[in-house]
């Protein structure tokens, strides 16, 4: 493996008394594409919002293990330091309703102070959007609000919103999950090129064993809390070792 | 399947005749009211707002200046004082759900919304006009604040708990921080709950009568003696002069009436058009 963007060590979660997560030692590596699979519950989206402590807004969570990004122990940073090195999709689209298509992609920009001048920000938006697939469809009606939008549509435009405040890792929670196969497709294809022009590190939580396949570099099976199984795409899709992992391939769980 | 069909159509014609009578009293009032006050206007054209009442043997009954401007004057405040402190504490209920204050302001505003509102004014006069030894129309704009601050902070709460938490996670996945959260996402996604209850409590407070008899007292002869002085209610002269035999003062009191009607719709339009819904 390639050094690691992210590496979690005895990885526990507690949420009001039960284990969430057992104990995950896990490292993902930079630059590539990160399949997390696993039946419902195993804690795929718990794993994702440990990494930019988005789980400290619920109450009761207690997190013990180490986490480190780039090298450095999140829990030692600032906590909007570590949110902001992040980029966030969730499984539904959830453009702010009250703000227009262009304040949407450019709300993170602002908030993270990237662009310097309004040229700038234009600049970063429309860098976005491209990123996102999103640009040829919605450059006429950057004032729209997103509810003009698709479903489909409006998932890219959370990912521009998330490309906009230049993030070093992507994470995307089930991110096609209610989206159908048209927009899945581009949504598949802008992680590639993401992968693939910008060396974005990415964690994609799927339960699509296909989707997986057509984007992953490397895969990782969540089960009850725990990695039962981790390695290359190619080899997991192929012949994976773990009776759980068979059985999810096979869509048996 | 016919039996079905007949009790389902029985049962609509039911529930629309509940409807229409539950609301039959309110067009009733609107229109009364509309019936005896919207001559007077017209009658006494511009003069009727920017006069003090007439004599009770005058030709002309004269003018609701003073109500216009007492009620202009302590509704506004009222407004200034009660919207700040209730948002702010609906905010801080969101926020922190299970802390003590959070508990504290809940118990208080329920019991502020159960409580008859003449107790408001006699508290106001207990603490404000007796110590100061005069009737104000600060005294009564206090009352009124006190009127209005459950209300708001009511609908502001229930408005605030309705945002989605996805768009709540979705800022702070951002990196905002809290205050930044709550300013660029929680208030203006909840922007028109928020509004409703302000207008809510806007037209509680301007219709109010029983806080302001212990503390703005009423005082017709000028159209506004400054915060420091008695003053003037739509209500409270509605309230006053209905009661008396003047025809004049009766005719104030229809006038009255019907323009605090008209305030009202004109409250709900406005606050319709400036703040728009936000769709997701
Ligand atoms: N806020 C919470 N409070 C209590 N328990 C929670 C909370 N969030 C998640 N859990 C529990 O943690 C476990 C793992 O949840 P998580 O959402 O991480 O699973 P998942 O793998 O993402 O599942 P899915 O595929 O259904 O999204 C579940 O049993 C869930 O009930
Ligand atoms: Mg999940």
């Amino acid at each position: 493996m390639v050094s690691p963007a992210v590496e979690t060590r005895e990885l526990r979660v507690r949420i009001s008394g039960r284990d969430i997560l057992k104990g995950v030692n896990l490292r993902v590596p930079e630059g590539a594409i990160t399949a997390i699979m696993g039946p419902s519950g195993s804690g795929k989206t718990t794993f994702l919002k440990v990494l930019n402590r988005l789980i400290e807004l619920i109450d009761g969570v207690e997190v013990s293990g180490e986490v480190r990004v780039f090298g450095s122990n999140i829990f030692d940073m600032d906590v909007y330091t570590v949110r902001r090195m992040f980029g966030m999709v969730f499984q539904n689209p959830n453009p702010f309703p009250h703000m227009s298509i262009y304040d949407n992609v450019a709300i993170g920009a602002r908030i993270n102070r990237v662009a310097r001048s309004r040229e700038e920000l234009d600049r970063i938006v429309r860098w976005a959007l491209e990123k996102a697939m999103l640009w040829d469809e919605v450059k006429n009606r950057l004032r729209d609000p997103p509810w003009r939008l698709s479903g489909g549509q409006q998932q890219r435009l959370c990912l521009a919103r998330a490309l906009a405040m230049k993030p070093r890792i992507l994470l995307l929670d089930e991110p096609t999950a209610n989206i159908d196969p048209v927009n899945t497709a581009k949504l598949e294809e802008a992680l590639r090129a993401l992968r693939r022009d910008e060396g974005m590190t990415i964690l994609l939580v799927t339960h699509m064993p296909h989707q997986a396949v057509r984007v992953s570099d490397y895969i990782v099976m969540f089960y009850d809390g725990m990695v039962v199984e981790e390695g290359p795409t190619s080899e997991i899709a192929l012949n994976p070792a773990n009776e759980i992992t068979r059985r999810f391939l096979r869509g048996e769980m | 399947m016919d039996d079905r069909f007949l009790v389902d159509r029985v049962f609509t014609v039911i529930v629309v005749v509940i409807a229409i009578i539950a609301i039959l009293p309110i067009f009733h009032i609107i229109a009364y009211i509309t019936w005896r006050g919207l001559p007077i206007v017209i009658d006494n054209g511009l003069s009727f707002f920017t006069d003090v009442p007439a004599a009770v043997v005058a030709e002309k009954p004269g003018g609701i200046a003073p109500a216009l401007a007492g009620t202009a004057f302590m509704t506004i405040t009222a407004t200034l004082i009660a919207v700040p402190l209730a948002t702010l504490a609906a905010i801080f209920s969101v926020e922190y759900p299970n802390h003590v204050l959070t508990k504290a302001v809940r118990v208080t505003s329920r019991s502020l919304l159960e409580v008859a509102t003449i107790l408001i004014g006699m508290l106001i006069f207990v603490l404000l006009v007796l110590p100061t030894g005069r009737f104000t129309a600060l005294a009564g704009s206090l009352a009124l604040a006190i009127v209005m601050i459950p209300y708001v902070y009511t609908y502001a709460e229930l408005a605030l708990i309705s945002v989605p938490k996805t768009y709540i996670e979705a800022a702070y996945a951002l990196g905002m921080k809290r205050a930044q959260v709550i300013f660029y996402v929680t208030v203006r996604v909840a922007r028109r709950g928020l509004a409703r209850g302000i207008a809510i409590a806007v037209t509680k407070a301007m219709g109010e009568t029983a806080p302001l008899l212990f503390t703005a007292f009423g005082a017709r002869s000028v159209i506004f003696g400054g915060p420091f002085e008695p003053a003037d209610a739509l209500p409270l002269m509605v309230f006053q002069f209905i009661q008396t035999g003047y025809d004049n003062w009766r005719a104030l009191a229809w006038g009255g009436a019907f323009t605090l009607l008209v305030l009202y719709l004109l409250l709900f339009i406005i606050a319709r058009i400036l703040v728009k819904e936000v769709r997701y």
